[in-house]
């Protein structure tokens, strides 16, 4: 199976290790982003300490990423992914923006022209802000409990070209806008299908080749004895970005189905846990659910049915004071009121993997579903 | 036996109403009852619910079967089911939410859990209308499901109304309708004038990991214990089996939508024709003083925290409308920033519960920022900068609200208030409060739109007072990358940027700091003593025995003349 992106990453990724600075400015998932807006732009930025964070966040919070049947991250991106000099948001397989029509300027008045603000395009994104009037700002406090507009949320990868089956009949729309691949379908290039089943790939033929970080298994204060640092670390080998929750989470759990003997082929296992797209098996998008379990949603939101059951794309209310209090950021309203609890699922196909450690280094470590990574 | 659990103290029935205003008077009767017991000939329901048109006073008015005295036979989920049924939902969509903690036990003993209840759960405009919580145990030391307090959304009157059933033993309860018990543990900081203050839901753990609070499914919970022989009971364990058992990651968001619509009603008071200082002055209080206080912890052992716990999180968004650009602040302004702390082994070695700026007073604050004819944000930044290393808590900034609200209530305003709207007053009025001695603190009103003074210490206020009069405030220093510091200055004068970068240099040498940890727990320490004293509506606080019961706030700053 031929995999350009995947070798021009590694290949990039595996020259540049030897310079950090390098290691970050070179890599291809955050080339089309400004300076100073991803975590590893800070002259700071140390890997470790990234994976420490991460770890914290993830292992030592009170959130559940890793599940028996699931495993699943939110979509509101971590610190340091932000507006400062450009909007790099929506980096964990999941984009999200707001989409509105343009409101009145007086009771009675009509709606404008259906938008959408911070949306991402193939460059850029759509303006962040709206500018309202007076008599706009008046109008929107007078509906400030009617739902005039929405936040989207969207895991449809950007590699995905499925048709739309609901859209054989009437297209459903979202303010006023159809649903199409244009405007609801990820943009940012590691938000796909190839990307999210390489980086399972080359996560496994880490743990199965051994070839890969592992610290010293005698100090036990070695911070690699952690599955989730240790995968954490591999990640930004693997092609992944150690900040993200998405790409750590991901490389740990494939890098433990390796560790433990539960799979024996790296293709095999991605294909598994990610279909490629346009084969039998492909699929839209990972799907989006709460944390609650994969098909409840936060209230306020609901998806947008697109005829196949994907639920890659989910819409949320924002009300007329919601517009008019965060004219400025509309999508950082999304963020802060919805990502959150909005949750993308990678379902475990559970009976797929029976685990076998054998002679592995960390064959004591290994339970019945070594995929629960608990430290 | 029964026991008589603090009422004050409940979290989250804090429906609290003064009738001090026109647009937040609940509807009076000419006849007082007290605890369902009624002279004269009108009946109860009349008497107690004349003009309410919310859940509660629905369901009493044509299902309750209440008596002449107020009383009918109930229980927590029959009511909380035909409540539902009332707001048009299905009654599996109801929730409850769970708390356990020490807070109404005596010292030493365990904890005991309280519940929570909402209905309409699925929908978005009306989970928040309905709150209700069974604050006592009874003596099967297990929940009492007769002894509920409750509030509802008035849709005529956009307001809560609040009520009260006390058990009358089996199911029979009696209802008392706006029982006075709650009204001071459900308003704002006892120090403060609470007029045309509006009454609010509080949940003062409102944040992940919502401490003491269960916060499954999907979160790990932290600090919430129940009893092994609480888990057993019968009344706790039909309230807490599935589905209605629910995170408090839901209640958050429930409590933050009501949250907002209590403070767009608020906003709405700015419109009102025949202004009215005293109105208005109520419009401007939370931009100053701490109406509303939450709390804020490490997440389990990732020793990670708010970052409002050491800057006001109304100063992001502030600065975002102020157009700070670039890489100015990129530390604090982040959405999901957080304080990283070393790792901890103990909970005991936690950050827990550190009071922070009320989450409902930065809603309104931002909601009053972004309504047409509203407050300057430039003016709310510039608030926020006197004393900006205080986000919380800061006797200079309600004192400057406090002393002009006395001042104007004798001092009267030469302006013909019957022409102008209460908006009209907003600028008016900020004018008044921040003019000391004839020495405005508005830079802005000097073409200096762009530029603010910065407070790096509140004790220097008179000192600030003296160098704006004699035009002596020194510029932010600033490097060659163009990164501004006021530090060794107690104030100076900075752009929105340089107040990014000013800020940004705190928050990192707070984190550079070896003893970032105990610094931060000798301020959580202060803190918790000043909730304590002023805010009745505290929540328990480990470590907070040795605080005295005197608030603070009442204390003037010494910043201003006698005189003025």
């Amino acid at each position: 199976m031929k995999k350009p992106i995947f070798i021009v990453l590694t290949l990039v990724l595996v020259f540049s290790c030897s310079s950090q600075t390098d290691d970050q400015t070179q890599n291809p998932n955050i080339n089309n982003l400004g300076k100073g807006d991803t975590p590893n732009n800070d002259p700071n930025f140390s890997i470790e300490e990234t994976c420490f964070d991460r770890k914290a966040e993830i292992l030592k919070g009170n959130r559940e990423l890793f599940l028996s049947d699931n495993l699943r991250w939110s979509c509101s991106d971590v610190a340091g992914v932000n507006t400062n000099n450009e909007d790099s948001r929506g980096q964990e397989y999941c984009e999200y923006f707001a989409a509105l029509r343009i409101p009145p300027s007086e009771e009675g008045g009509l709606f404008g022209e259906s938008i959408t603000l911070g949306r991402n395009l193939e460059t850029g994104s759509t303006p962040l802000s709206l500018t309202l009037t007076e008599d706009q700002k008046f109008y929107l406090e007078d509906h400030d409990s009617d739902v005039l507009g929405s936040c989207v949320f969207t895991s449809w990868h950007n590699d995905s070209n499925l048709e739309i089956p609901a859209c054989e009949s009437e297209c459903p729309q979202v303010q006023g806008l159809p649903i199409d691949a244009d405007k609801f379908r990820m943009k940012l290039p590691f938000n796909g299908n190839e990307a999210a089943n390489y980086l399972v790939e080359d996560c496994v033929n880490a743990g199965l080749s051994g070839d890969y970080e592992k610290g010293k298994l005698t100090d036990e204060l070695d911070p690699y004895h952690s599955d989730y640092f240790r995968a954490c670390v591999l990640t930004d080998r693997a092609g992944g970005l150690s900040w993200r929750k998405s790409d750590t989470a991901v490389c740990a759990l494939s890098m433990r189905l390796s560790e433990c003997g539960c799979v024996d082929d790296a293709v095999d296992a991605a294909e598994l846990l990610v279909p490629i797209v346009d084969t039998q098996n492909s699929f839209r998008g990972f799907p989006l659910g709460g944390w609650k379990s994969i098909n409840s949603l936060p209230s306020g939101c609901s998806y947008v049915e697109l005829g196949d059951n994907s639920g890659t794309v989910v819409v949320c209310d924002l009300s007329g004071n919601d517009i008019l209090s965060n004219s400025n950021d509309l999508k950082g309203l999304c963020r802060s009121r919805y990502a959150d609890n909005i949750v993308v699922h990678i379902p475990i196909p559970t009976q797929a993997f029976t685990c076998a450690p054998g002679d592995n280094q960390y064959a004591s470590t290994c339970t019945d579903e070594p995929w629960i990574v608990t430290q | 036996m029964r026991f008589n659990l603090r009422l004050t103290y409940l979290l989250l029935l804090s429906a609290v109403w003064m009738g001090c205003s026109e647009a937040s008077v609940v509807p009076e009767s000419d006849t007082t009852c007290t605890v369902g017991k009624c002279d004269g000939n009108q009946g109860w329901l009349e008497v107690n619910l004349s003009g309410r048109n919310d859940a509660i006073a629905t369901f009493l008015k044509t299902e309750s079967g209440v008596d002449e005295d107020g009383v009918f036979e109930t229980n927590l989920s029959t009511l909380q089911g035909q409540l539902a049924t009332i707001q048009g939902c299905n009654p599996a969509d109801s929730r409850n939410f769970v708390i356990s903690d020490q807070l109404l036990v005596a010292a030493g003993e365990e904890a005991f859990p309280r519940l929570v209840s909402t209905v309409c759960a699925k929908d978005a405009e009306k989970r928040w209308q309905v709150f209700l919580s069974p604050p006592e145990m009874n003596e099967d030391r297990d929940i009492d499901v007769q002894t509920i307090e409750m509030f509802a959304w008035d849709e005529d009157r956009q307001g809560f109304n609040f009520y009260k059933t006390t058990a009358e033993g089996g199911e029979t309860v009696s209802m008392e309708v706006e029982p006075d018990e709650c009204v001071r543990c459900h308003l704002g900081g006892d120090g403060l004038s609470v007029e045309h203050m509006p009454m609010l839901p509080v949940m003062n753990e409102l944040t992940q990991p919502w401490e003491h609070w269960n916060a499954a499914p999907g979160f790990d919970s932290q600090q919430h214990e129940i009893p092994e022989d609480v888990k057993d009971k019968p009344n706790y364990t039909a309230l807490t089996r599935q589905p209605w058992l629910a995170s408090a990651s839901e209640l958050e968001s429930t409590i933050r939508k009501a949250h907002e619509t209590v403070a767009n009603q608020r906003v709405r008071l700015r419109r009102k024709s025949g202004a009215s200082v005293s109105e208005t002055m109520s419009l401007l209080r939370p931009i100053f003083c701490d109406e509303q206080v939450n709390y804020v912890s490490e997440s389990g052992e990732s020793g990670q925290l708010l970052m409002n716990a050491v800057v006001d999180v109304s100063m992001r968004e502030i600065f975002s409308k102020l157009g700070v650009i670039g890489e100015a602040g990129k530390k604090w302004r982040d959405l999901n920033a957080r304080i990283r702390l070393s790792k901890v082994s103990s909970t005991e070695q936690r950050i827990s519960m550190m009071p922070v700026r009320g989450e409902s007073n930065v809603i309104y604050e931002l909601s009053l920022i972004a309504a047409a004819r509203g407050l300057e944000p430039a003016l709310a930044a510039q608030v926020r900068l006197l004393d900006w290393k205080t986000p919380v808590f800061s006797s200079l900034r309600c004192s400057l609200w406090t002393q002009t609200d006395e001042r104007l209530r004798t001092d009267r305003l030469d302006l013909d208030l019957e022409s102008l709207r209460n908006y009209d007053l907003i600028p008016i009025l900020m004018e008044e409060i921040l003019s000391i001695d004839g020495v405005s603190l508005l830079l802005q009103k000097e073409n200096e739109k762009d530029r603010f003074y910065i407070l790096n210490d509140g004790s220097q206020f008179k000192a600030l007072i003296a160098a704006i009069s004699e035009d002596s405030v020194e510029l932010a220093v600033c490097d060659e990358m163009g990164k501004c510091a006021c530090d060794d200055l107690p104030f100076c004068i900075g752009s929105v940027d340089d107040v990014a970068y000013v800020i940004e240099n705190h928050v990192e040498s707070i984190l550079a700091s070896p003893t970032v940890r105990d610094d931060l727990r000798k301020e959580r320490n202060s803190r918790v003593c000043t909730a304590k004293a002023c805010y009745s509506n505290h929540p328990f606080i480990e470590g907070s025995e040795h605080c005295g019961s005197i608030c603070p706030l009442d204390d003037a700053f010494a910043g201003r003349s006698t005189n003025n």
